[in-house]
């Protein structure tokens, strides 16, 4: 018997290993069936990311468009998700404000996770006396409410005009679709709110990240690697770095949902990305509390379409920590 | 641990003083010269103000440091500096604003904990059943719906079918009209514990059923106690040490939330102080907010942390 069960054994070890791709389409299938609400998650991410992407090409109409015949028109087979009250077509307009709901969470997830690794890493592996100043400097950071700061930057940083540091749409690539504004030129437009977003979730970020390398650092191993000459850099990018990347990833989904929020929340107030482009929390803050008593579509849609996209990060936040790390579960 | 309440207490001064320099540094970062936006923008409406003036209120005419220094010892003895439009004193209007955003706070933050406290335990208690699931589902629709879409969807269907319900359009202080006063705070303070409530019904949850698993639960119901003693008694009080430090957390987020249901509902707090500020560039109301913001989160913080080493004796600080 114990003959056989080892030839099993070794016969599966003899098995060549499945391509990466093919591990990856496994991996995706077993979240899928163990995780539905994540996998719910991410298909709402991938189809946002795809919206925002062909945006100009899937809207009816261009965002600008006015219709003034049409004003405060119901959803009907000519304006699918209706009209606000200069007649522009709201389903041209969400479609293209999905731009700014991808560029803002996933820029702002991106620039925060850099900067979280930086800080928090290089404060919890040296330790000492950078740990203890650093710390008071993120400790002055998150005394302010996210919100606040972020108003206060992007009000002096100004989101109109011609954009961060002059850039204004950002160098032409010759794409540019009959409705205007591609993905590309709107990532420049909102390059204000997307680093004043990045820097304010660093501070919450980095204080996770050196909590992980500090436990990290405890390891064996990174001992035996010092034993054996590596340097601070050395260990940090080659032994830290790959251990601390689960934290990481679960991370950036967890403010995923939070970014998008914050980012409708100072357009729902009117310190956005300005007008003429339409952001989802400036449709809502401004037609749909003006013109929602007598079109209510203006409130449901667009406040709709940010539960929906928050709601699916979320989700897809949560089944990843499930997944990639447990004890992080916490009540958020 | 007189020595940690000791140091942690001397975080508080440290910490303010930092985000004071943060404040006093925003100004640095503004684009061209800041005195003749606000002249060009404010001067119409105070013939009094001049480049100068606005230059030395601001105190852009020193170096950073003696402007922060200036401000801070202005500040330490309650003098905030004026608005530039009208001269009004910003320390008064902080006064008359700030108790606005902690009733808002307040009242949402008791009311999240009643709904939220409860509904946890009980899930928890009854994990995998139908209330469970229900209240889940709940959690998860309280963390992703936008307050201010509640709040524009509260308006808007209020104000559409039961319009007798919407709350009256002039503010009305608390000590003046008690009555009145509600009237127009109790849909706002709504929307922010329901908002606020998710997480903490997901953490109660999850604290509750490792608490559940503990040898010492295990003991209390094989010596025969009632499910009632059990839960409260033994468990509740052991799960709520966590959560109590989730508080400390979401009196950011409470006060993030109160800038929006302030604006929705034409609340005079500080988040409508700040919005308006910041749009008619009166930037000493800016920092005003700002630092007295921050004072009040450091301050909380500090008691929530002093909170959880006295409820949590296995907590030991060196």
């Amino acid at each position: 018997m114990a003959v056989r069960e080892e030839a099993v054994i070794l016969s599966r070890l003899d098995r060549p290993v499945p391509s990466l791709g093919l591990r990856w389409l496994r991996g995706a299938w077993w979240f899928a069936r163990h995780k539905p609400l994540g996998a719910f998650g991410a298909l709402v991410l991938i189809a946002t990311v795809v919206v925002a992407i062909f945006s100009p090409w899937i809207a009816t109409y261009p965002y600008a468009q006015q219709h003034l015949t049409d004003s405060l028109q119901d959803p009907n087979s000519t304006y699918w998700f209706g009209t606000d009250k200069q007649g522009h077509d709201l389903f041209s307009r969400i479609v293209i404000g999905s731009q700014i709901t991808v560029l803002v969470g996933v820029g702002t997830v991106t620039l925060a996770a850099v900067l979280s690794v930086l800080v928090g890493g290089v404060s919890g592996y040296l330790g000492g006396r950078v740990d203890i100043i650093t710390q008071r400097v993120v400790d002055v950071w998150v005394s302010l409410p996210p919100i606040f700061l972020l108003l206060t930057f992007v009000s002096v940083l100004g989101t109109g005009g011609s954009g961060f540091l002059g850039l204004g749409r950002g160098p032409d690539v010759g794409l540019n679709p009959i409705d205007g504004d591609w993905i590309w030129y709107t990532f420049f437009r909102s390059s204000v709110v997307i680093l004043s977003l990045g820097i304010i979730f660093a501070g919450y970020g980095s204080r996770i990240v050196r909590g992980a390398v500090l436990a990290i650092k405890e390891n064996t191993y990174i001992e035996a690697a010092r034993a054996v000459g590596a340097g601070d850099v050395r260990i940090m990018v080659h032994y830290i770095l790959p251990n601390i990347l689960p934290v990481v990833i679960i991370l950036a989904t967890i403010n995923l949902g939070a970014a998008v929020l914050a980012e409708a929340t100072i357009s729902f107030l009117g310190f956005g990305i300005q007008e003429p482009f339409p952001t989802w929390g400036h449709i809502l803050g401004d037609e749909g509390r003006t013109y929602g008593p007598t079109a209510e579509h203006l409130m449901w849609v667009p406040g709709a379409a940010i539960f929906f996209s928050v709601y699916g990060f979320n989700m897809l936040g949560d089944a990843l920590r499930d997944v990639l790390d447990p004890r992080l579960r916490g009540g958020r | 641990m007189r020595n940690y309440i000791l140091r942690r207490a001397l975080l508080v001064p440290v910490t303010v003083l930092g985000v004071s320099l943060l404040v006093s540094s925003l100004l640095e970062l503004l684009p061209g010269n800041v005195a003749d936006i606000i002249l060009a923008e404010s001067g119409g409406f105070n013939t009094n103000l001049t480049k100068g003036s606005i230059e030395s209120d601001l105190g852009l005419d020193q170096n950073f440091l003696t402007r922060w220094g200036n401000w801070l010892a202005d500040i330490a003895q309650g003098n905030f500096g004026n608005y530039f439009r009208g001269g009004r004193s910003v320390g008064g209007e902080l006064e008359h604003r700030l108790p606005v955003t902690l009733q808002l706070a307040g009242m949402s933050l008791v009311l999240s904990l009643i709904i939220a406290i409860p509904i946890g335990v009980i899930s928890a208690v009854r994990q995998d059943s139908l209330v469970d699931y229900f209240s889940r589902s709940l959690a998860i629709f309280m963390l992703a719906a936008p307050s201010f879409w509640l709040g524009v969807m509260f308006i808007v269907l209020v104000g559409n079918y039961q319009p007798s319900l919407l709350p009256p359009v002039a503010y009305h202080d608390v000590w003046e009209d008690p009555w009145l006063n509600l009237k127009q705070m109790w849909a706002p303070t709504v929307i922010l514990a329901f908002s606020l409530a998710g997480s903490v019904m997901r953490l109660t949850r999850s604290q509750m059923l490792e608490v559940l698993r503990q040898d010492y639960v295990r003991t209390a119901w094989s010596k025969g106690l009632r499910e009632r003693v059990v839960v409260t008694r033994h468990a509740v009080r052991n799960a709520f040490i966590p959560v109590l430090s989730l508080i400390g957390v979401q009196i950011n987020i409470l006060i993030s939330g109160s800038i929006v249901l302030e604006q929705i509902f034409g609340l005079p707090g500080l988040g409508l102080m700040l919005i308006n500020a910041l749009l008619t560039r009166e930037y000493l109301a800016v920092q005003g907010v700002l630092i007295v913001v921050a004072t009040i989160i450091v301050i909380t913080n500090f008691i929530v942390d002093l909170g959880y080493s006295v409820l949590d004796p296995r907590i030991r600080y060196t």
